[in-house]
């Protein structure tokens, strides 16, 4: 019972019971939203640089017109690491669009994509670590 | 509609038996098949601009729908517990116990457990791709394919056997 002996059965077996779409099923089809680990992460991106910006905005506006002078030190200085961080969500936006629209071989693909959640995460830690020493000297204030 | 959006979907058309194939290898619930065929379907349409025509459309349509395949999740998370083997149709009677297509049902059966990257090996080979033409989806070594696909066949053949006694 060898897999070159059933073959041609089994190829037929793969395909039984499948639907035939016509071009207007796949017309219908491209129109939905996709649900992939790049989708997701790419969603995630952008609710992540739309918030960034927001607290930007939020934070310069404190720093400009508070009267306190320890509220005009923290939110500035905050408000520093987080534009940075904002572009570094930008690149990886853009990395994430270009690995999106490339067909890599499976090995590769995989290792692309791994190579993307390492990075993802690895952002998170150092904005997080950056922020710490800032919030915990600040405290002194 | 543009021309270019036509074309694809005429590609597309010819070639959907690569996509069904897919997803009735890697999954089992037609629920599951269907968003994994939509998500192949939109991967291939992102990536169609980068498609130059230097590998056949069905290689490159092959490599889509693996690495959409491999990396796909099921919205339902409930259906993971349940074996794949169990839920393929076992619908034999003892009388027909030599019959070939309970040994293709056997086989089927021990496919179903290989991992995802085997998987992929052994529909390309049954496609009748060459080792050479496998290791540029997969993306490794023709040698290395040869060896796997060595493996795979022992692998196959024990499976199918305890496969088959069962029936």
């Amino acid at each position: 019972m060898e897999l070159d002996d059933l073959k041609g059965l089994i190829n037929q077996k793969l395909i039984e019971g499948s639907l035939d779409k016509t071009e207007h099923n796949f017309a219908n089809l491209l129109k939905g939203k996709a649900n992939t680990v790049v989708s997701k992460i790419k969603k995630s991106l952008w609710f992540e640089i739309v918030s960034c910006a927001l607290v930007v905005f939020l934070f310069i506006g404190i720093t400009l017109f508070s009267s306190h002078s320890s509220l005009k030190i923290y939110f500035g200085l905050s408000s520093t690491i987080f534009i940075p961080f904002t572009f570094i969500l930008f690149y990886l936006l853009k990395k994430i669009n270009e690995f999106e629209h490339s067909v890599l071989p499976i090995k590769g693909n995989l290792q692309q994509l791994i190579k993307m959640l390492e990075d993802f995460t690895r952002g998170y830690f150092q904005f997080n670590m950056a922020l710490l020493p800032i919030c915990f000297l600040l405290a002194f204030f | 509609m543009q021309a270019a959006d036509k074309t694809f979907i005429q590609l597309l058309n010819q070639h959907q038996k690569i996509i069904h194939k897919v997803c009735n290898l890697y999954l089992n619930w037609q629920e599951d098949k269907e968003d994994l065929f939509q998500e192949i379907t939109l991967q291939a349409w992102k990536a169609y601009g980068q498609f130059r025509g230097d590998a056949k459309f069905s290689t490159w349509l092959y490599r889509v729908a693996l690495n959409t395949a491999i990396t796909f999740f099921r919205k339902d998370k409930k259906k993971d517990f349940i074996d794949s083997v169990a839920e393929l149709p076992d619908h034999f009677h003892s009388a027909e116990k030599d019959s070939i297509e309970e040994k293709t049902q056997a086989m089927y059966k021990a496919i179903g457990i290989l991992s995802k990257i085997d998987k992929a090996i052994v529909m390309l080979y049954l496609e009748d791709y060459t080792y050479a033409e496998i290791s540029e989806i997969i993306g490794i070594t023709a040698n290395n394919i040869a060896v796997k696909m060595n493996r795979i066949k022992v692998k196959l053949r024990e499976a199918t056997l305890k496969n088959f006694e069962r029936i």
